[in-house]
């Protein structure tokens, strides 16, 4: 196998790949990337055995093959040289040899035999979606997912994908059991006049946050699609496979607090900066920050037996009775910041119900945070 | 009457656990009552005043007891109802003074410096809050009142059950001097021993300039301060509590066991009254400590975190038990297993358990009003 290369090209290639490849090290080969190099151009191909991508990038193949050289190396490497052309071979027992200008290396491949096969996709059935579109719905419920949680289910984001009428509309919900978020919208026009039909599936965090990043590329609108156990993401070229989670997904419908008036309005801009100065002083870990609403203002209050105590109010549209809760500051911050009006509203019915937030003026978003007793 | 530079006020309930007992259940009012399980294996957890009088102490295997005292009435401990006679004491206690510091269920000290303007006379204090303590909660406690902690404590520790004792300054030595240095705290029964070798016996007998060399040997510079204590100088400042740290229950067996099964089971019935302990007060516990020593005495602990702060006894249960049996050593008797909760912090409700938490809410409730033996979460058999 030769080619020739320009170096930003693979270098970008190497970008995308980095973070599908294991850091894990279960099996060494899954921390290498697969190159393929064939007429029209070198194919590069990483797998964590649940996520693949493929992307054909433009190169100079003088002799056709594949080998599988360390993902992070080569990267480290490229990301060193100096822009222009790079010549890669390989030799012998998988050894490639990377000239570029006057610098060489030499590094040690792994066999291209050895390497998993990306799942065989039998139908695609894909979908075309507006990319902001998708990449809003993952900005906004993917800090609700959990993280390495035992309830492995929760560590994924429920897609639900609806064509009908000529429209698509596409649901994403995440949540740790602490928290949920839930948001929707079109996201593009029906491909024909196909009967109304909904998929659902639960993708891993990692997808989500691999195809947002592809997402935020832009150049080039995406398209979706789902077999019974994968799905498939193409964008410009490049295609991102990811196997689906098995298993239920929690009734999320059932928690989410039915609409009434006990509710505060405030400047989400306003009540992030106060939040972020009083949970300075918050307890560590739980972040507990004790919320008094009561007529036209919303008190927050931290104290910390180790250093001391802070408090700040806030203007806040509010009329019902005086309420005390508590509530972990990070899970309020981590909505603030997704939001992107300039009010944001909280809806409580007491003050252990779970707390409803909710973006003024878009119906298509809501987050249910749960209190703690403080 | 001249004014006190400082005033602690230190109170200790008259054996806690049987005078609730008898609160709770009139009946044995005049009886021989002791906390603790029964027989074979049980061991007492705390004897009433009359029942210390057949030579019956705590830690006793109840067998014992009953050789000693053939008409003890047996009942069994029941913290649920323990921490509802402590809450009703704080409440009471948080009405007379501006800080006070409980040192463990039964036992608190309360700076009443500022308190002087309204009770010149620390008599007439100690009174009304007696009273005010046995009026909440039935209880009678002993209380003094001291310009410092420690001479609080050994004037109390002195003057059990029922007492009342005033040391006013400047009478502090002499208070301490002729009591015992065992009663000194921080000098426990095998420091007394070398001591009472030593041929010294009393509290005095540590600022006696004779002594010092061979104290010094024994304590090096850690001496002026014990022999600032035995001179009634204590500056240590009463701290209002802070958030507990940890939670935990440990119980010593009448005869050593090598059978997991028991351990098992012991500790399951202390998961469930710890778990229900800290859901009372709205906390989740991020690690546990399962603490075990054998018939040589030897103390061995293991301490694992939950992959996330939780409340819910049957999902600690698993963690907890794995713990247990990694832990121990196959054909080795245990003499002693204990568990603690560590790494408390404040409960965050659950979205999708909320069936759960409510029925686990009135589960705790029913346990609060009536105790911890009627009701348990299933799947977690009988002790």
């Amino acid at each position: 196998m030769k080619l020739r290369i320009a170096r930003d090209e693979l270098l970008t290639g190497l970008q995308r790949v980095q973070g599908v490849v294991e850091k894990r090290n279960t099996m060494p080969i899954l921390s290498n990337i697969l190159l393929e190099a064939k007429a029209d151009g070198v194919d590069i191909l990483a797998t964590d055995l649940e996520i693949g991508m493929r992307g054909l990038y433009k190169a100079t193949v003088q002799e056709p093959g594949a080998v599988t050289l360390s993902a992070r190396k080569l990267y480290e490497i490229l990301k060193e040289l100096r822009d222009g052309e790079i010549e890669l071979t390989v030799g012998e027992n998988n050894w490639a040899a990377i000239q570029a200008g006057k610098s060489h290396f030499k590094i040690m491949g792994l066999p291209s035999s050895d390497f998993p096969a990306l799942p065989a996709i039998d139908r695609e059935g894909l979908i075309p979606l507006t990319g902001a579109g998708l990449s809003e719905l993952i900005r906004k419920t993917l800090f609700a997912a959990g993280d390495n949680d035992a309830r492995y289910i929760l560590n994924g984001l429920l897609v639900t994908l609806t064509t009908l009428e000529k429209k698509t509309m596409l649901r994403l919900v995440g949540t740790d059991g602490h928290r949920l978020a839930v948001a929707e919208q079109e996201v593009g026009v029906a491909p024909s006049k196909d009967a109304p039909k909904e998929i659902k599936a639960i993708i891993p965090k990692k997808a989500a946050f691999e195809m947002r990043r592809l997402l935020e590329e832009g150049d080039g609108e995406p398209l979706i699609g789902f077999t019974k156990n994968l799905m498939i993401f193409r964008k410009s070229g490049l295609l991102l496979t990811s196997r689906l989670m098995e298993g239920n997904y929690p009734n999320y419908q059932q928690v989410i607090p039915k609409d009434h008036d006990r509710r505060a309005t405030v400047a989400r801009l306003e009540m992030e900066g106060a939040l972020r100065r009083v949970s300075v002083l918050s307890r560590d870990k739980t972040n507990a920050v004790k919320m008094t609403l009561s007529a036209g203002r919303m008190a927050l209050f931290t104290s910390n037996p180790d250093f001391g105590e802070a408090t700040e109010e806030l203007p806040a549209q509010y009329t019902g009775e005086a309420l005390t809760t508590g509530f972990n500051a990070r899970y309020l911050l981590d909505v603030l910041g997704v939001i992107d009006g300039e009010s944001v509203s909280l809806q409580l019915e007491t003050p252990l119900s779970p707390c409803l937030v909710r973006e003024v003026g878009n119906s298509g978003f809501i987050c249910v945070v749960m209190p703690i007793k403080v | 009457m001249p004014r006190w530079v400082r005033q602690i006020v230190f109170g200790d309930v008259d054996a806690m656990y049987a005078s609730s007992a008898i609160v709770a259940n009139p009946a044995l009012a005049g009886k021989l009552v002791a906390v603790g399980s029964p027989p074979p294996r049980g061991i007492i957890t705390a004897a009433s005043y009359p029942v210390r009088r057949f030579g019956v102490s705590a830690a006793m295997p109840t067998a014992q007891a009953l050789r000693l005292c053939p008409d003890l009435v047996l009942v069994p401990p029941d913290r649920p109802l323990y921490q509802r006679m402590h809450q009703r004491m704080r409440e009471a206690a948080d009405r007379f003074f501006p800080a006070t510091e409980w040192t463990s269920i039964d036992e608190f000290y309360a700076d009443a410096t500022d308190l002087q303007s309204v009770y010149p006379d620390p008599a007439a204090l100690g009174r009304a809050v007696k009273d005010a303590l046995f009026e909440a909660t039935g209880l009678r406690c002993t209380l003094a009142v001291a310009t410092g902690k420690t001479v609080a404590k050994v004037a109390a520790d002195a003057h059990k059950p029922d007492g009342l004792v005033v040391i006013p300054p400047g009478t502090e030595a002499t208070f301490l001097a002729p009591r015992p240095v065992r009663s000194l705290p921080g000098i426990g029964p095998k420091t007394a021993a070398r001591l009472e070798g030593l041929g010294i016996h009393r509290i005095g007998d540590l600022v006696e300039p004779r002594c010092e060399p061979t104290l010094r040997q024994l304590w090096g510079t850690r001496l002026y301060a014990l022999q600032s204590l035995a001179r009634g100088e204590d500056h240590d400042p009463v701290l209002p509590d802070r958030e507990p740290k940890s939670l935990g229950h440990e119980t010593t067996f009448d005869h050593d066991t090598d059978d997991l099964a028991v351990l098992e089971r012991t500790l399951r019935g202390f998961l469930s009254e710890l778990a229900h302990e800290v859901r009372r007060d709205s906390l989740a516990a991020g690690s546990f400590t399962v603490k075990l020593k054998d018939a040589k005495f030897k103390v061995t602990r293991r301490q694992r975190h939950f992959p996330a702060p939780v409340n819910y006894d049957p999902a600690m249960w698993q963690d907890i038990r794995a713990a247990l049996r990694s832990l121990v050593v196959p054909r080795t008797r245990y003499r002693l297993v204990g568990l603690s909760l560590s790494a408390l912090v404040p409960a965050t409700e659950r979205l999708f358990d909320q069936r759960t938490t409510k029925a686990m809410a009135a589960m705790d409730e029913i346990i609060e009003k009536h105790g911890a033996r009627v009701m348990r979460c299933g799947g977690m058999p009988e002790e």
